[in-house]
C-alpha cells in the first residue's frame, strides 16, 4: 500500500505535458507521411 | 580484411563486452539483475528500446531490399509512433503501479495463473526460436562474404553476448546497448558518406536522388487498399499498430527494456524518443539502399551478389557467360546514358529493365545449374558495396556495427527469456525459496541455458531451409493473440480469467489455421494482418464466453 501512494505521488508530481507530447507525436507522423507521399508523386514512373 | 579492420573490430566489440561487465559487476540480487535497480534514464532507455528491435538483418537486408524494390519497406513501422502513445497512456502506468518484473505478472492478478502461464509460454516458443535466428542469419552473410566459419562466427556473436548478459543481467544489456546504437549509427552514417563519395564528380545527392527516383526506388507510399499487398499505407497504420502495440506493450523482451527506468516520466520518454526516431532512422537505412543503387549504377555490379554462396565455377558455364556480357554492355551503355546531359527517362528506365531481367535469366539460369542455389541475393548487397568501396578500417568498424546489432537484440532476448522463465515459471511453479542469492544464481544459469539453446539452434538452422522466412512471420503467429489477451485485460473489466484463457487459445488456432490456409495457398493474406485476425478473435470470443458465463450464472442463482 505504501509503495503504491508513493508511485501516485510521484506521478503526480509529473508535470510533463504528456497530451502535447502525444498531439505532437501524432503531426510528426502525418508530416512524414506527407512529405513521403510529397517524394512519391514527384517520381512515380 | 586488413590487419586494422580485424583491430578495430575486435576492439570495439571487446570494449563493449568488458564495458558492460565491469559497469554492473556489483549486481547482488534479482531486482537489479533483472530490472537494474530501475536505475535508467530516458535516454538509455530509448537507444536501448530501439537496440533491442534492430538486429543485425536490419542493417544488412534493409539497404538491400531499398536496391531491389524501393522504399516501400519504411510504410510498416508507420504504426509504431501511434503504439508508443498508447502504451505510455495505458499499459506503463499499470506495469509501474504493480511493480512487475515480467508483463505476464499482470496477467494472475487481473485473470488467473492459466492465463499468465499461457501467455508465457507463447513469449517463451516465439522468442526462443528468434534469438537462435538472430545470431544465424547474420553470421551466415558474414561466413559466405568473408568466408569466416560460419559455426565459429555463430559462437563467437553467442558467446560474447552470454558473457556479459550473465554477469551484469538487465543493467549491463541496456548500458552496452546503448554504446551499441551509438556504433551502429556512426557507423552507417560513415557508410552513407562514403556512397555519396562513390558517385562520379558531376553526380551530387540532389541527381542521386533523381537518379533513384527515375528508377522508381522513391516511390515510399502505397495508398491501395490490397490485403495481399505487405507494405501499404494502410497495412502500415492498422496491422502495424497492432504488432508494435503487441510487440513494445507485450513482448518481454522490450518491457524489460522501459521497466529499467528511473521513473514512469523517464520510461515514457524513452517510448516517446523511440517513437520519434525509429521512422526516420528505418528512411535512412533504406535511403542509404538507395544511393547503393545509385553508386552500382556508375561502379559496375556484380551481376548477382552471392557468388561465394554457391559452388558453380560461373567462368565454365557457357550460358552464363553470355548473359553476364550483355550484361557488361547494358550497363555501360546506361551509365553514358546517366552522364549525358539530356537523356531520355524511358531511355534509362528501358536500359535499366534490360538490365533487370538479364539478371533474373542468370538466377534462373544459376538454379537450373545448381538446384540448391538460393536466387534471393538482397541481403548481401550493402556488406558487398562496404567490402569493395569503403577504405580499411571502416570496413571493421561496419562489420562491428553488424556484430553489434547482432549482439544487442539477442542480449535483449536472453534476458527477457531467463526474466519469464525466473519469474512465471521457476519462482510460480517450482520452488519460490525467498532466498534472493539462490534466485539470482538460477536466473544467471537460465540466460546461460537460454544463450547455449540459442547458439545450438544457430549452428543447426542451416538445416531447414525455410527457418528464417519461418521465424520471421513466428512474431506475428503469436503476437495477436497475446495482444488480445492482453487488450481483454485492460479495456474489458468485466471479462474474466476463463474467458480470456479460452478466447486466447482460439484466437491461436485461428491464426494457426489463417497460417496454414495461407501456406497452402488456399488464401491471400499478408502475415501482419494475423496480429489483427488474433487479437480481434481472442477479444470476440472472450466477450461471448463471458456472456455465456453470466447467463449460466443468472440461470443458477434464480434456480
Amino acid at each position: 500500500m505504501e509503495e503504491q501512494a508513493e508511485n501516485k505521488k510521484s506521478e503526480s508530481k509529473d508535470t510533463t505535458n504528456w497530451k502535447a507530447w502525444y498531439w505532437g507525436l501524432m503531426i510528426f507522423l502525418a508530416l512524414q507521411i506527407a512529405i513521403y507521399l510529397f517524394i512519391t508523386n514527384l517520381y512515380t514512373i | 580484411m586488413s590487419l586494422i579492420d580485424w583491430c578495430v573490430l575486435l576492439f570495439t566489440l571487446l570494449a563493449i563486452v568488458l564495458y558492460g561487465s565491469w559497469k554492473t559487476r556489483k549486481n547482488k540480487n534479482l531486482e537489479s539483475y533483472l530490472k537494474g535497480n530501475n536505475s535508467e534514464n530516458w535516454a538509455t532507455i530509448g537507444l536501448s528500446i530501439m537496440a533491442t528491435q534492430a538486429s543485425a538483418i536490419t542493417f544488412l537486408s534493409t539497404p538491400g531490399q531499398a536496391y531491389e524494390s524501393g522504399m516501400g519497406f519504411v510504410q510498416f513501422y508507420f504504426g509504431l509512433p501511434l503504439a508508443m502513445i498508447l502504451i505510455s497512456i495505458f499499459f506503463l502506468p499499470i506495469y509501474y503501479r504493480l511493480k512487475v518484473y515480467t508483463a505476464y505478472q499482470y496477467l494472475e492478478q487481473r485473470f488467473d495463473v492459466r492465463v499468465r502461464a499461457f501467455t508465457a509460454f507463447l513469449f517463451l516458443v516465439s522468442r526462443g526460436l528468434a534469438a537462435g535466428i538472430t545470431i544465424y542469419a547474420p553470421a551466415i552473410i558474414l561466413s559466405t562474404l568473408l568466408d569466416w566459419n560460419l559455426q565459429l562466427t555463430c559462437l563467437l556473436i553467442g558467446g560474447l553476448v552470454i558473457v556479459y548478459t550473465v554477469s551484469g543481467g538487465s543493467r549491463a544489456v541496456s548500458l552496452t546497448q546503448k554504446w551499441q546504437m551509438t556504433i551502429i549509427m556512426g557507423g552507417m552514417f560513415a557508410a552513407f558518406f562514403y556512397v555519396l563519395d562513390s558517385f562520379p564528380e558531376t553526380i551530387g545527392l540532389s541527381e542521386g536522388i533523381d537518379i533513384a527516383g527515375k528508377l522508381g526506388k522513391m516511390e515510399i507510399i502505397d495508398t491501395t487498399f490490397d490485403l495481399k499487398e505487405k507494405y501499404t499505407i494502410w497495412s502500415g497504420l492498422i496491422a502495424g499498430l497492432f504488432l508494435f502495440l503487441s510487440y513494445f506493450g507485450t513482448d518481454q523482451s522490450q518491457v524489460q527494456r522501459y521497466l529499467g527506468g528511473k521513473t514512469l516520466k523517464a520510461s515514457r520518454m524513452g517510448l516517446m524518443f523511440n517513437g520519434i526516431l525509429k521512422i526516420p532512422m528505418q528512411f535512412f537505412i533504406l535511403f542509404i539502399g538507395a544511393m547503393v543503387f545509385v553508386s552500382f549504377q556508375f561502379n559496375k555490379p556484380p551481376i548477382i551478389f552471392n557468388t561465394s554462396a554457391t559452388n558453380i565455377e560461373t567462368q565454365k558455364q557457357e550460358s552464363l557467360v553470355l548473359i553476364e556480357s550483355n550484361y557488361n554492355l547494358v550497363f555501360e551503355e546506361k551509365k553514358e546514358a546517366l552522364l549525358a546531359p539530356k537523356t531520355d527517362t524511358k531511355t534509362i528506365q528501358f536500359l535499366q529493365a534490360q538490365q533487370d531481367s538479364l539478371r533474373n535469366s542468370y538466377k534462373a539460369e544459376m538454379s537450373k545449374i545448381d538446384e540448391g542455389y538460393e536466387s534471393k541475393d538482397s541481403d548481401y548487397i550493402f556488406l558487398t558495396f562496404v567490402l569493395n568501396f569503403l577504405p580499411h578500417g571502416l570496413i571493421g568498424l561496419l562489420l562491428a556495427v553488424i556484430f553489434s546489432a547482432a549482439m544487442s537484440s539477442t542480449a535483449g532476448e536472453l534476458n527477457a527469456l531467463a526474466s519469464t522463465t525466473t519469474i512465471d515459471f521457476y519462482k510460480k511453479f517450482w520452488k519460490d525459496s525467498g532466498d534472493e542469492k539462490k534466485d539470482l544464481m538460477v536466473s544467471k544459469l537460465l540466460t546461460v541455458a537460454w544463450g547455449v539453446l540459442a547458439i545450438i539452434i544457430a549452428l543447426t538452422a542451416g538445416l531447414f531451409e525455410n527457418l528464417i522466412q519461418l521465424v520471421n512471420i513466428l512474431g506475428s503467429i503469436f503476437y495477436g493473440t497475446i495482444l488480445g489477451v492482453f487488450l481483454l485485460a485492460f479495456f474489458f473489466k468485466r471479462i474474466g480469467g476463463t474467458a480470456a484463457f479460452i478466447g486466447g487459445i482460439f484466437g491461436q488456432i485461428v491464426v494457426l489455421s489463417c497460417h496454414f490456409l495461407t501456406v497452402y495457398e488456399v488464401i491471400e493474406l499478408g502475415y501482419l494482418l494475423y496480429n489483427v485476425i488474433g487479437s480481434l478473435t481472442v477479444i470476440t470470443v472472450g466477450i461471448i464466453i463471458q456472456l455465456f458465463i453470466n447467463q449460466k450464472h443468472k440461470l443458477g442463482s434464480n434456480n
